[in-house]
Parts: structure tokens; sequence; C-alpha cells
């Protein structure tokens, strides 16, 4: 038999040598770092996708949609409006409730200098004010965004909206329209170097509109036979951003608005005749056609007193090239 | 059994310590078969130098199987301690620092297009140590990251995203000293939109898949199975150690076998420092836990929610028509600030903390309510001067008094991560290696204690 004495001695070596070993084991471990992949982010404004074209949707008739209601015989004094009338309400409540846009440069947009509003539509806004209290800062502005500027007609969260809003069948068939303040038309506005020259050149381009404007929709409806990519963005200038970051070659909308837009970005140029018509009205909620009626009487002052053009001159004049046009002729269908 | 019986007439017979066997009768007697003593286990293992030789290798293998299990309970919790010291935490705390840094580059670069044309000079300066920290910390970050490609890949994210989101602020900026002011809220938007589409998401990735490695390294680090088992191991060895020195005092007849005694007393001591430093341990980590890592998340997301609430009531004034969903934000971002704050628990310091960030929330969401409310009925002017106002009642100053506040707890909860693991680091620093030296010294007496038996029956 092998002696026991020796062989137990082993396993104490052993287990010193092991302990050792685990204790070794324990204090030794290396981070190894990974290459990572670096993909080039292609940043859009929020919401901007590409819409994929549809056949264009019949257009709803319903005669003139630009015919409103004739204004009053006589305009009310300001600060007397007739009692009953929803501008004695309003006058009563001591301001009026605007909707309005604060992003559309030119039109309805916050300045930055004073702080308030300013813009074409804005200075329409301050003329009912004025006929109203007989001053035109009694007036509350509400930023409404364009999807919205129907329903906040419609439940009374502003008493008129001006906002570039295009009358047309559809919606006239749930509000009111005053009579149209300006006329405006589709255009295309690109880069100053561009070769685009018109509307035959957006084949196979990169076009930019706002969603849920007219614009986008005439663009999509002609997108399948020019294989255009139609992108659309909440907000026009959010098209400016995407003009200037290369990710598109058009922007495609009102020629009102694309001045708005050549106004903060001179290297940009409005090219082609519009191919559209764009009546711009005021939007009054159908249950009171007695403001639609009065603001119409104050258009039409607007129109021969030399207003309008004077709006124009301070709004637009310095940014749309030629001759200051004559304000848009007035159609009414009849009297509340 | 009959083996001991028959012993027991000399079990109390003292001799010489360490001396030769009294007696070669004890080694020549005869041994009880296994048929006639069938229930003693020491009995069962045959003949003499047979259950000497079983014995002393029984004791070394378990000497042997506690020293490995116990320095590896030692190692596993010292390796995860140190993982949720050294790398884990800092990942978490750089995360939240990044996410802080930029939601505050965010809400103040809204808060500055919101004061007008002329930038004011204190937003930037906040401005540029919020990019200018949340770059350095990705560089650190990054580097933390090592081996965790999905933090890395995160990280990495946001360190591509950086530099364009400063690119459109910078343009945005640019706009508006132009008097561009629609063309330089829709560039502040854009960058808006890519924080709080990609960056700040990243970060979360990170800060959410870190925040679980923490705990599951505070769960290793204070893991008990292991622990439970060398326990268990060792109470097998002591009881195996006492019971070889209770049959070897009557089979030969000595009341002491010094080593062995001396190994019993070494195993014994071991078990205690053992059980005391590991208990020890696991409370340090559990405090870790309940009174740092816990309260860091929930101050540093209450910490992130305001910012975003901040960022929302700003963006909202200055983009709305654009992006209506801010608002949407803003009231999912407070219902999750309030039912955070509601859990808020813990210590009494961490309490009145906590007591004190609720009031804070409270004026800034009462502020907020006002800011809605005012521009609702469509005086934006006043709307945008509470907005950006630097009175005491303005959002800036109630939201930054808030946000003051919860960086105090997050400091705090912070140190006191920091103080509990570096305590519980402390409380196993030597037990691993004086744990192997004491059962190596064990293992060698008991070697030693037998020897002299075992040599008996050359």
């Amino acid at each position: 038999m092998r002696p026991l004495a020796t062989g137990s001695r082993r396993p104490v070596a052993v287990a010193v040598v092991m302990l050792l070993a685990t204790l070794a084991a324990a204090c030794s471990s290396a981070p190894s770092s990974a290459p990572v992949a670096v993909t080039t982010p292609d940043v859009v404004p929020a919401g901007a996708h590409v819409v994929h074209p549809t056949p264009p949707s019949p257009n709803q008739t319903c005669g003139d949609p630009t015919a409103s209601l004739a204004p009053p015989a006589t305009m009310p004094t300001p600060g007397a409006m007739p009692a009953g009338s929803r501008m004695a309400q309003i006058q009563a409540r001591g301001y009026l409730l605007a909707g309005v846009d604060q992003n559309t440069y030119l039109w309805g947009y916050r300045d930055p200098v004073t702080g308030g509003f300013s813009g074409f539509d804005i200075d329409m806004v301050r003329q009912v004010s004025q006929a109203i209290f007989g001053s035109p800062d009694k007036v509350i502005y509400v930023v409404v965004p364009n999807a919205d500027r129907v329903q906040a007609v419609q439940d009374g969260e502003v008493d008129l909206v001006a906002e570039t809003m295009t009358i047309n069948c559809q919606r006239e068939q749930s509000v009111d329209f005053s009579t149209v303040y300006y006329v405006a038309g589709q255009q295309i506005l690109v880069p100053v170097n561009s070769p685009i020259a018109g509307p035959a050149d957006l084949g196979g381009k990169r076009v930019c509109a706002t969603e849920g404007s007219t614009s986008l929709q005439n663009l999509v409806g002609t997108a399948v036979a020019r294989g255009v990519q139609v992108w659309a963005v909440p907000n026009e200038t959010d098209c400016l951003v995407m003009l200037q970051q290369g990710q598109i070659d058009a922007i495609s909308t009102d020629d009102a608005i694309l001045q708005g837009l050549r106004a903060q970005d001179p290297n940009t140029k409005i090219v082609g005749a519009t191919f559209t018509n764009e009546p711009y009205g005021m939007a009054i909620s159908k249950a009171h056609p007695e403001l639609t009626s009065f603001v119409n009487g104050v258009l039409a002052a607007e129109r021969s007193d030399g207003t309008w053009a004077r709006i124009y001159a301070d709004n637009l004049g310095p940014y749309v090239p030629g001759p200051n046009p004559t304000p848009p002729p007035a159609t009414y269908r009849g009297s509340p | 059994m009959a083996v001991l019986e028959e012993q027991e007439g000399i079990a109390g017979g003292v001799a010489p310590i360490g001396g030769p066997p009294a007696a070669v009768t004890g080694a020549a007697a005869p041994v009880s078969t296994p048929a006639s003593a069938p229930t003693s286990r020491l009995g069962a293992l045959g003949s003499t130098p047979r259950r000497l030789r079983v014995l002393a290798g029984s004791l070394l293998g378990l000497l042997l199987l506690t020293g490995v299990l116990a320095v590896t309970t030692v190692a596993a919790r010292q390796s995860a301690t140190t993982a949720a010291r050294q790398r884990t935490a800092p990942l978490v705390v750089d995360a939240q620092a990044i996410d802080i840094a930029l939601s505050d580059a965010d809400a103040t670069s809204a808060g500055s297009f919101l004061e007008g044309r002329i930038e004011p000079a204190a937003l930037r300066t906040e401005y540029l140590a919020d990019t200018a920290r949340a770059s350095a910390m990705l560089a650190s970050a990054e580097q933390a990251a090592g081996s965790s490609s999905e933090a890395s890949a995160a990280f990495q994210t946001v360190a591509t995203d950086l530099p364009i989101y400063t690119g459109l602020v910078a343009t945005a900026s640019a706009a508006e000293r132009q008097g561009s002011y629609p063309l330089a809220a829709a560039y502040l938007a854009e960058a808006n939109n890519l924080m709080r589409s990609d960056m700040l998401p990243a970060v979360t990735r990170v800060y959410t898949v870190e925040s679980s490695g923490l705990t599951t390294d505070e769960g290793r680090a204070s893991g008990s199975w292991l622990a439970v088992l060398t326990g268990g191991v060792l109470l097998v060895l002591l009881g195996l150690l006492v019971a070889t020195q209770v049959w070897m005092g009557r089979r030969f007849r000595r009341s002491l076998n010094v080593p062995l005694a001396v190994a019993t007393v070494l195993v014994l001591v071991v078990g205690v420092w053992f059980s005391l430093s590991l208990a020890a341990q696991a409370t340090h980590v559990d405090s870790a836990g309940s009174s740092g890592s816990a309260p860091l998340a929930t101050f540093t997301q209450a910490r992130i929610l305001a910012l975003e609430l901040r960022a929302d009531d700003e963006l909202t004034l200055l983009t709305r028509d654009s992006v209506p969903s801010y608002q949407q934000d803003a009231s999912s971002v407070a219902l999750s600030l309030n039912r955070l704050l509601a859990t808020g628990n813990g210590t009494a310091s961490e309490q009145m903390l906590t007591g004190q960030v609720r009031r804070e929330a409270a004026a800034v969401q009462a502020v907020h309510d006002r800011i809605r409310s005012t521009d609702r009925s469509g005086r934006l002017p006043s709307a945008v001067a509470l907005a950006s106002g630097a009175g005491s009642e303005d959002l800036p100053a109630l939201s930054s008094n808030l946000d003051a506040t919860l960086a105090t707890g997050v400091d705090r909860a912070q140190q006191s991560f920091g103080s509990s693991m570096a305590a519980a680091d402390a409380d196993l620093s030597a037990l691993g290696w004086g744990t192997a030296l004491l059962l190596s010294v064990a293992a060698a007496l008991v070697a030693f204690g037998f020897r002299p038996r075992i040599a008996e029956y050359r």
C-alpha cells in the first residue's frame, strides 16, 4: 500500500493552488470595443412624408362659391351695432375673436420686432375691428391650424377666420365666406439656379406642398401623369426648409404664400404662370349671416376708399414685382 | 454504532498531545464488519485505515470545495459590485446627464426664440454650455460603453445627430436675426423633432438598458444562492470535522487532536467572517439601490419630464400652427411627472426634497395652465410673457427652481449610490484571499492531524 501520509499532503497543495487560481481569475476581465457602423442621418421637418399619387377626386359644383351676402344698405356706426346682431354681441364682449395663422409670412405671422401679429390677413381682421369698435386693436388672435379652420368657425371658437383660405364649394357647405379679398393662384418656387421654368418641367422632380391644402390635391392629381414625387409637410415654411436642405426641387402652392417664402430666402424665384384660381375669403359661421353681410360691407368700403390698396402696398408691395393690382371685385347672391 | 459503543469505556482517556499512538491494540483491534454495523456511518467505511483515508480525503475535499465556493461567491459579488460601480452606474449617470443636457439645450433654444429677434445672452450661454456638456459627456460615455454595443450604437446616434441639431438651431437663429421669423420657427421645429424623435430616445434606450443592467448587477452583488450553498458545505465540513474528532477521540483514546481542533476553529472563524461580511455587503448594496439608484432614476426622470414640459409650452407658442401635438405631449408629460412624484419615498431628507419637488412642480404646472388659458383666450403676448419673462412667477424662474431641486436630488442619490457601493466593496476587500488563506491553513492542519494516525497503520 502506498503511504497515505505523503498522499495526504498533495490535496493541501492542490487546494492552495486552486484557491489562488480562483482568486486570480476573479480579478481579471478586459472590455473590448466593437466598431460601430455610421449612417448619415437624413433629417427632414417633423411630419414630412411622400404622398402617393391618387386620381383626382371630381370637384364639387355649387354655382359660384364666391358669391356672398350683400352688405347692409347702411353700415352701422362703429360702437353702435344693431341690437340683437352678432356684431352687438361682439361689441358687448369687448373684443373680436379672429382665427389666424402665425407662420405664414406676409399674411399672418408674429412680427419678431413688435411681438404682435402682422400681415395681409391680420389687416383684414383689423378693419373689421375698426368697423365694430372704432379701433383696429380690439382683436384677440387665436392661432388655428389650417386643418381646423372650418371646425373653429362652426364651433364658435372664433368669430371669423382670415387665414389664406380658399373659397370652394366643399367648404361653402359648412361655413359662409365673405366676398373675395384676394385672388391667389398656384405657382412654383425654385432655387434661383433651377432649370425648372414651369409646371411642365416638374416631371421626375421632388415637389413640396402643405398637408391638407388644395395645392397638394392639385399636385397629387397631376403626379400620376408626370411622375412627380410629392412631399407633404405640416406647414408651408417646412417646404422652404426642405428646399434649402436640398431635399426637394420645388415648392408649389398659392403665389401669395410663395411670395412670403421668397421674401425669406432671396435665393429663390417664382416661375411659370399661375395654374389654379384660389379666391381668398374670410370664413364666418352660417349661424350669423348678418356678420357675413357686415364684413362684406367693410370689404366694400376698403375697395372703394383705397384701404385695400394701402394694405396691399404695406404687406405685399415690396415683395411682389409689377404694379400693385386693383382689389378683386365682389359678387353678391342676395341679402340676409 | 457498535464500534463507538465498544470503545466507550476508554473514550475519556487522556493522551499526550501529538504524542505517539498510546496503544497498538487500537490499530490491531479487529474492526467490526460492515454487516455487524450497518447503521454506523463511520463504521460503514470498513477497516480503520480505510476509514482514516476516506475521512482525510473527505475533509480535504470539503475544505477545497468550501474554499472554491467561498472565493467564487466573493469574486462574483465583487465583480458585480465593480461592474455596477465602474461601468453600469457611470453609464446610467452619463446617459441621464446627456439626456438632461440635451433636454435643457432644447428648452433653452426654444425659450430664446420666444424672446424675439435678439437672443438673450444668458440663454445663449446656457445653450452653449448644454451642448458642450452633452458633447464632452458623449465622448466619455462612448468609451465607458465599451463592449455594450447597444449603448455605443445609441451614443453614436446622438453623436452624429448633435452637430446636425446645433446646425439647425444656428440656421434658425440666423433666420430669426434677418426677420424671417416663420422660417426660424420651422428650422427650430425641425431641430426639436430631431431631438425628440431620434436623440433623446437613443439616450433613453441606453438609460433603460443600463438601468436594468444596474438592477441585475445589484441583484448579483447581493445574490444569495452561492452564499447559501457555501454556507451549507461549510456546515457539513464543520459537522464532519467534529464527528471525526469525536470518533478519533474514542477510537484512539485521545481527548483532543490539536491540529484538527485548530482547523475546526479556523473553519468556524471563516464561517462567521464570511456570513457577517456578506450580510454587511448585501445591506450596503441594498441601500445603494434604495437610496441611490432608485431615487436617482426618479429624480432624473422627473427632471427630464419637467424640461420637456417647459419646451412643450415654449414650442406651442412658437410653432403651434404647424405642430399642434406639443400640448398633447405636455399633458401626458405632466401626468407622468405627477405619477412619478407620487411614488417618492425613502429617507427623511429625501422625503423633504420630494415634498419641495412636489410644491415646485405644482407651481410649474399652475403657470403652465395659466399660459394655456391665456393663449387659448387669444392673449398671445401675455402668454409669451408668462412663458419667457424674467419674473419670479414666470415659467423660466419656476422651471429652473424645480430643475435645481431635482438636480440636488440627483446629486444626493448619486453620492449615496457611490458611498454605499464603495462600502459594499470594502466589506469584501479581504474576504476572498483571507478565506482562501485560512482554509488552506485548515487543510494543512487536517493533513497534519491525520498523519500520525495513518502512520500507525504502515
